[in-house]
């Protein structure tokens, strides 16, 4: 099911009133509830994919008790491994079995070898696999660390791995954040569902709205980029870099929105990463569950940057290709990766890589000053240009793609009026960017009002109904 | 609670206000009737048909679903063609359609597409919202429990009224040239009942199931109500009724992007559509199968989605068809 389809609309509030006005005195029905509702809503896609999301409960939850009960630490290691090799080998068979194959040919090929493919298979992707692995995955590896106690409710931990609101495109929620509560009652808060409905208005507006209207320039532009002069497949670029911010971030607020109106925190996934002063900071605001993955569970224990300059290089390199790779099996998402691994590399030498940290640009003015304007567009243009390798079907069109732009640049008289659409979008990003929890937080309830009502309108008049748009981020 | 769902309640009501206002102002009144496009273009087509018919003793029919009203050009190949092909048209219209027309011409070759849903074991029972396809437009060429049958057009009327009444940024972001255009029906009509689409543009189909893959599944909906035993129900109607009006019937399979049979091998139909096929070509029909050409003749550029042709593909394919006619 998506998020912005009409079967959406009518199953939120049903589960909602189930919730809260039928079984609001039990926390175990309200847990089942959660669960069954989770599967109706994953099953809608593809009900044979439910088993899969099964069978990684089942084999995580009695991992985990295993882990916690052995005493033995080769044991505890070895329970470790099978929940690890578990995880990443359905990863593995589903998103990259292909890939490696096709790769394999390729490299024979090169040699001489010619082969036909007769492993390749026909492997449909399951969405949201990449995340509610990487979910039970950091189950295991905190109980392993001591970082958790397993639980023996096989209810709520079957609800904590498929917990509808972000089961298909995260944010990536941590056992240790997650599961205490499910495990604790809940108790309605009425600012907790403002803040809640605030961030589905919000989530929607950015991916009905902005993205799915950036959305058919982008395609034709990146499919055609041969006919276009370089104006254009900028302004490609750019559609494109706010296509997928809206797109992924927008999945991201409605989940956590939605996580608010039935009690639950969810950890903040997309901190407006446009307005980052440099990679490093922009690292700390772009998907920012599955970049604090990925440093909890890879690069830590790689040894961080505690062994000396070349072991730390070589761990950023390695978690920012995995990273890519995480995205699909592409090269061209690994070449992503890799780019922004060297953009990252000189402000780690220099020691500047976490001179951002805590605040928002400009966080008391209205404007940024002109260090912080010229800061913040040289980020997003190296961000913008890492995104064609992203988009790009293969490494070659990526090179072509920029190399067409630099070389035959000219004023694009075509599709600049989608730059409208950009900037109103800053606008309204630019205001909220405080609190990328509760949006829409202006101070007076008129403005308040206007703006629910203007993203309303907006909403309603964009809203697909017959023809729907996936997320993106669903098949990565 | 109460103050949270009191709030809602609240907002709700302005917000359908709003809706009401802006539809009222633009209109002037809220008794708006619209006719969905399949239904607009089919009363067109019957109009062309007509006029077509009062200009030829002696004819050829292209009849079909939309996915053969947008791979052949009857203009292209003479002008005795007429392409009567709609949007979900299935075998059991095209039956209708011909059993209505029989005794006004004579009619000498028909290219029919076929497709899954000409195949279910029912039109009525067990429907999935508008599945198995039917126009739902062939009442005109009588009237029974199938022709009756009624689409939801509650969401297509909404979706119109959306279009026409209520902002939306891609008529900002469309070029000014495109923009009247598109709000009106994007069909425009040949002589000889070809469709061209001006809103489809051609996709690479590669690159968009890159980033988009679950947008390739719409095509699996043409399998609803089919079992693993088809039903050849539909089919004999028309094919009897041709033979016994002396139509030579040429039974096309229009091609089909590499998607469209990858996602119908994961769901495991391309086994029910073999079955199909081994039927088919167990009886004393012709059959011209394309489904597979676009693997090495047809590139990407061709197609809008994983089944239909644009224009260039159409005229591509035309060629071809145009060519296995005169041999």
């Amino acid at each position: 099911m998506l998020f912005n389809s009409l079967e959406f609309i009518i199953f939120l509030p049903t589960v909602f009133c189930l919730y809260w006005f039928f079984f609001q005195k039990s926390l175990k029905l309200q847990n089942i509830i959660l669960l069954i509702s989770s599967y109706v809503f994953y099953g809608w896609w593809d009900w044979r994919f439910l088993s899969l999301i099964f069978l990684s409960t089942v084999v995580d939850y009695f991992i985990g008790l295993r882990i916690y009960n052995s005493i033995n630490k080769k044991v505890k290691k070895s329970y470790l491994l099978i929940s690890v090799l578990f995880n990443l080998g359905l990863l593995a068979f589903f998103k990259y079995f292909n890939f490696f194959i096709d790769s394999w040919i390729y490299l024979l090929g090169t040699f001489g070898y010619e082969h036909n493919s007769t492993w390749t298979l026909n492997v449909i992707l399951p969405v949201g696999i990449s995340f509610y692995t990487f979910q039970t995955m950091s189950y295991s590896l905190d109980i392993y660390y001591r970082k958790l106690k397993p639980t023996k409710d096989f209810i709520s931990f079957a609800s904590f791995v498929s917990f509808f609101p972000q089961l298909v495109a995260g944010p990536i929620e941590r056992a240790s954040n997650l599961l205490p509560q499910i495990l604790n009652n809940r108790i309605f808060k009425y600012e907790q569902a403002v803040q809640g409905l605030r961030l589905i208005l919000y989530g929607m507006f950015k991916k009905v709205v902005i993205a799915d209207s950036l959305a058919p320039h982008v395609d034709t532009i990146f499919q055609n980029y041969t006919s276009f002069n370089g104006g254009v497949l900028l302004l490609g670029l750019v559609y494109f870099s706010f296509q997928i911010y809206c797109d992924f971030s927008g999945y991201s607020d409605i989940a956590i929105g939605t996580s608010k109106l039935f009690g639950f925190e969810l950890m903040s996934n997309f901190k407006f990463p446009y307005f980052s002063r440099d990679i490093g900071e922009f690292w700390r605001r772009w998907h920012v569950s599955l970049s604090t993955w990925f440093r909890d569970y890879l690069y830590f224990p790689l040894g961080g940057s505690k062994g000396g300059k070349f072991s730390s290089i070589r761990n950023i390199f390695i978690i920012f290709s995995v990273s890519g790779f995480w995205h699909g099996a592409n090269w061209t998402f690994i070449a992503w990766g890799l780019i922004h691994a060297m953009l990252y590399i000189p402000l780690f030498l220099k020691g500047k890589n976490r001179q951002y940290t805590s605040n928002i640009v400009a966080e008391n003015n209205w404007f940024p000053s002109i260090k912080e304007l010229l800061q913040m567009s040289i980020t997003f243009s190296l961000t913008m240009i890492a995104w064609v390798f992203f988009r790009s079907e293969s490494l070659t069109d990526s090179l072509q793609y920029i190399f067409r732009m630099v070389n035959h640049f000219s004023y694009p008289s075509i599709y600049a009026n989608g730059l409208i659409v950009v900037f109103i979008f800053i606008l309204f990003d630019w205001t909220m960017r405080r609190d990328e929890r509760d949006p829409i937080k202006y101070r007076y309830k008129s403005i308040r009002y206007f703006v629910y009502l203007s993203m309303s309108y907006l909403i309603f008049s964009h809203f697909k109904i017959t023809d729907l748009s996936q997320f993106m981020y669903f098949q990565f | 609670m109460e103050l949270f769902l009191k709030k809602i309640i609240i907002f709700v009501a302005l917000f359908v206000f709003l809706l009401l206002s802006t539809f009222y102002l633009n209109e002037g009144s809220f008794d708006v009737r619209f006719k969905n496009s399949d239904e607009i273009n089919m009363h067109h087509k019957v109009k062309y048909f007509s006029k077509f018919l009062s200009q030829n003793d002696t004819i050829n029919l292209i009849l079909g679903s939309s996915t053969t009203k947008y791979a052949i050009i009857p203009d292209s190949i003479s002008s005795r063609w007429f392409s009567f092909a709609n949007a979900s048209q299935n075998i059991y219209e095209s039956f209708k359609f011909l059993d209505f027309y029989k005794d006004s011409v004579v009619i000498d070759t028909i290219i029919i597409g076929v497709e899954p849903f000409d195949f279910p074991y029912s039109y009525i029972k067990k429907r999935k919202g508008d599945t198995p396809s039917l126009n739902g437009n062939f009442k005109m060429f009588g009237k029974d429990s199938i022709t009756s049958i009624k689409k939801n057009l509650l969401l297509t009327n909404v979706a119109a009224i959306k279009k026409k009444f209520f902002y939306n940024f891609k008529d900002l972001t469309q070029n000014s040239n495109n923009r009247k255009k598109t709000k009106s029906n994007p069909e425009i009509l040949t002589d000889q009942g070809y469709s061209i689409r001006r809103d489809k543009v051609p996709i690479n189909l590669d690159s968009l199931y890159k980033i988009a893959p679950l947008s390739f599944d719409n095509h699996l909906q043409y399998f609803v109500n089919i079992q693993s035993i088809p039903n050849f129900k539909y089919f004999e109607l028309f094919d009897s009724l041709a033979t016994s009006l002396d139509i030579k019937v040429l039974y096309l399979m229009t091609p089909k992007s590499k998607f469209y049979h990858k996602s119908v091998k994961i769901k495991n139909y391309d086994k029910i559509w073999l079955s199909i096929k081994d039927s088919l070509n167990k009886k004393q029909i012709e059959i011209w199968n394309y489904e597979n050409i676009n693997v090495d003749t047809l590139s990407y550029h061709l197609f809008w989605d994983e089944t239909h042709l644009v224009y260039d593909g159409a005229r591509f394919f035309t060629k071809i068809i145009k060519q296995r006619l005169k041999e």
